[in-house]
């Protein structure tokens, strides 16, 4: 069968830009001799780590940047979704959008007028359609964005990672809609950086790492590969002494880690055992009440807790300077598999003044194990709640036939 | 089946190819060119007053002032009506070209996160724009009316003239909008041009004036054939073949530059805007 890509010793180079003038010979080789192919009807996932070469990759395939040298041939038409909601006006209506938008990706306009009710339908936008999309809230707006990119039907799909945005319930509606795509024959490829989406929509998927295609093959040997390199996963975060650590002349960040139930710092963590989130700050300047707090965000981006020191004798008393450890417990059956980010934020009242606050500092891995322990016990389908609590059933048999 | 080549830059597709994508991709260019529309014409009466008042105003100050000072000949047509004949095509081509040269940056965004053949942001800002041309006819035949001069037969060539000045002012559009993603500094050079290039065409003076040398190194500039035979064609009085001939050729060798410039950069627009 012709492969519906195929890729021959792709490779980019992009010039080092110093100030405004891009001369002398510096290049940075974001891509470096890819070969490939990806048969038609496949759902291929792309992964790597940031600024490994996945967008620039995609960006070739999808024509908006050329190779510099290689060449890759694609059978089938070509659509891409790198960005929803690209060419959107916030002055237009969201129908003309529709339109707009459509048009963009390549769509002609019989099929964006066929198609119109069901992208409405899709988007949940309805009364709102012919209001300008300024006035839409950011989630209505996206689903609107997708919505569209969704209703495009070429042979060859081409998606980077828009499904980061959006509520939980509606990123799970574009993962079935772009499951449905590829069981209809779409070729599907993919790039995300969560790993849960790309084991449940990629039958294949290619590794990318630092510009060379470092391994490609089913889906689960893949990812299995890519995460045992821990490189998606930073367990621990050691900041040094001194003014670069995060915050300011009143108190710094110094270390943050995860941490297994045997106390290892761990970069994947089983969902059926306790475990821990430690933290350490100096405080420089005394005299604050200063509240830490943690957050936890799952891979779709959706914070699944917030948590503070209240229940420590420390809380809401003014600190000392010093040296200050925390030690979070988290206990088991509370959190859901998937990758988790892990945000640690030093605020003080009156006036509200944020010291630090630190994004996705740590990551770690929540696994199950399925052995009955845990809240699914025996059932085996996937489970997508955000929480995964033992809660106490009661059952009480009421009459048996 | 369509099938993609993707090769390293110059190794690019036929014209024939290129104009064939335009083609799949009209829609496209409908709707942008209907989104520019729309938001110009957000409140309709402003954007017909704003439309008018554009070719009619540097028309009206040159009237009371240049005519009087300089009293130029224009083989007896009211002045006034002399220079709205040419403002209303040259005010066109001015706004069409500062705003359609700018587009491949103003969307830089867009080129980065969608294929589409590039040439559609700066012909559609055209097209857009051309809505100014339209009006501005309707009110050059309308004054020249009111003057005296009844409409000719003459005056059905000039939608075909009309449609001449755009297409000058989209070729010259896509050349400056290659350059300008090539090079921020062209944006700046741009207002100059525009001023060079007005004094460099006979809008505001009669080309009778100028010595027959100096006309055919000006008729090299499309635009002074074009605005000759708009002229012409409104009022009914003679036209100059010469400079309408050398303007056709001037045009063919604007399009070759100008396509062929953007030819050579259009796939690397995207990384260096």
């Amino acid at each position: 069968m012709t492969p519906a890509i195929s890729a021959r010793g792709l490779t980019k180079r992009f010039p080092i830009q110093r100030g405004n003038s891009t001369r002398g010979n510096d290049t940075f080789l974001a891509l470096d001799d890819l070969h490939f192919d990806i048969e038609p009807g496949q759902a291929v996932g792309i992964v790597g780590s940031n600024g490994a070469g996945k967008s620039t990759l995609l960006k070739i395939l999808a024509r908006i940047l050329p190779p510099t040298s290689g060449r890759a041939v694609l059978h089938g038409r070509v659509g891409s979704l790198l960005e929803a909601g690209a060419g959107f006006h916030p002055e237009l209506s969201g129908k003309d959008n529709i339109f707009l938008a459509g048009a963009l990706l390549g769509m002609k306009e019989g099929e964006i007028r066929r198609r119109l009710d069901e992208i409405v339908e899709f988007s949940g936008v309805g009364e709102f359609l012919d209001s300008p999309v300024k006035h839409y809230s950011s989630g209505m707006y996206m689903r609107l964005a997708f919505a569209v990119a969704a209703h495009i039907e070429p042979e060859i799909l081409l998606v980077d990672e828009v499904l980061a945005v959006g509520d939980a319930q509606f990123q799970k509606k574009c993962l079935q809609r772009m499951e449905s795509l590829s069981q209809n024959g779409q070729t599907v490829v993919f790039v995300s950086h969560s790993m849960q989406a790309v084991s449940r929509l990629c039958q294949r998927a290619l590794w990318i790492d630092r510009g060379k295609l470092r391994m490609q093959g089913p889906v689960a040997e893949v990812v299995a590969g890519y995460l045992k390199e821990g490189q998606a996963n930073t367990g621990e975060q050691v900041w040094p002494e001194g003014p670069h650590a995060p915050g300011d002349e009143y108190v710094r960040l110094r270390r943050l880690r995860v941490a297994s139930s045997d106390g290892k710092t761990a970069t994947s963590i089983n969902i059926g055992e306790d475990f821990t989130i430690e933290f350490a700050y100096e405080v420089t300047i005394g005299g604050l009440v200063l509240f830490p707090a943690l957050r936890i965000f799952n891979e779709w981006g959706t914070e699944v807790l917030w948590t503070t020191d209240s229940s420590s004798p420390e809380h809401g008393r003014p600190r000392e300077p010093g040296r200050y450890e925390c030690v979070v417990n988290f206990p088991k059956n509370m959190l859901s598999e998937g990758l988790m980010a892990v945000s640690v934020s030093m605020t003080s009242l009156c006036p509200t003044r944020t010291h630090f606050s630190e994004a996705d500092a740590i990551h770690f891995q929540a696994m199950e194990i399925i052995d009955g322990t845990t809240s699914r016990g025996g059932y085996t389908e996937a489970v997508t709640s955000m929480l995964r609590p033992l809660l106490d059933w009661s059952v009480r048999v009421e009459s048996l036939c | 089946m369509p099938i993609t080549v993707i090769e390293p830059t110059g190794s690019g597709i036929s014209l024939f190819a290129a104009l064939a994508e335009y083609g799949e991709y009209s829609a496209l260019l409908r709707y942008l060119t209907l989104r520019d529309l729309r938001l110009r014409f957000q409140s309709p009466l402003l954007g017909i007053v704003w439309v008018t008042l554009m070719p009619l105003l540097p028309a009206a100050i040159f009237a009371t002032i240049f005519a009087r000072i300089l009293q130029p000949s224009t083989g007896g047509v009211p002045y006034s009506l002399y220079a709205l004949a040419g403002f209303v095509p040259w005010t066109f081509f001015s706004t069409s070209v500062s705003t359609a040269s700018m587009t491949f940056v103003w969307n830089a965004n867009l080129l980065n996160k969608v294929y589409f053949p590039r040439a559609v942001l700066p012909a559609s800002a055209m097209l857009a724009s051309s809505a100014e041309l339209g009006a501005g006819l309707v009110l050059v035949c309308g004054y020249s009316v009111w003057r005296g001069y009844p409409p000719l037969l003459s005056w059905l060539w000039l939608p075909v003239l009309a449609v001449y000045v755009a297409a000058i002012a989209f070729l010259v559009s896509l050349g400056l909008a290659t350059a300008n993603a090539l090079n921020r500094n062209v944006k700046f050079a741009i207002p100059f041009l525009m001023q060079i290039w007005i004094y460099a065409t006979p809008v505001v003076y009669p080309i009778s004036i100028v010595p027959a040398r100096t006309r055919l190194i000006l008729g090299f500039n499309p635009l002074t054939g074009a605005l000759d035979a708009f002229r012409a064609a409104l009022l009914g009085t003679p036209m100059d073949h010469t400079l309408f001939l050398l303007s056709l050729a001037s045009t063919a060798i604007f399009a070759v530059g100008s396509v062929g410039l953007f030819r050579h950069f259009e796939a690397l627009l995207a990384e260096r805007v």
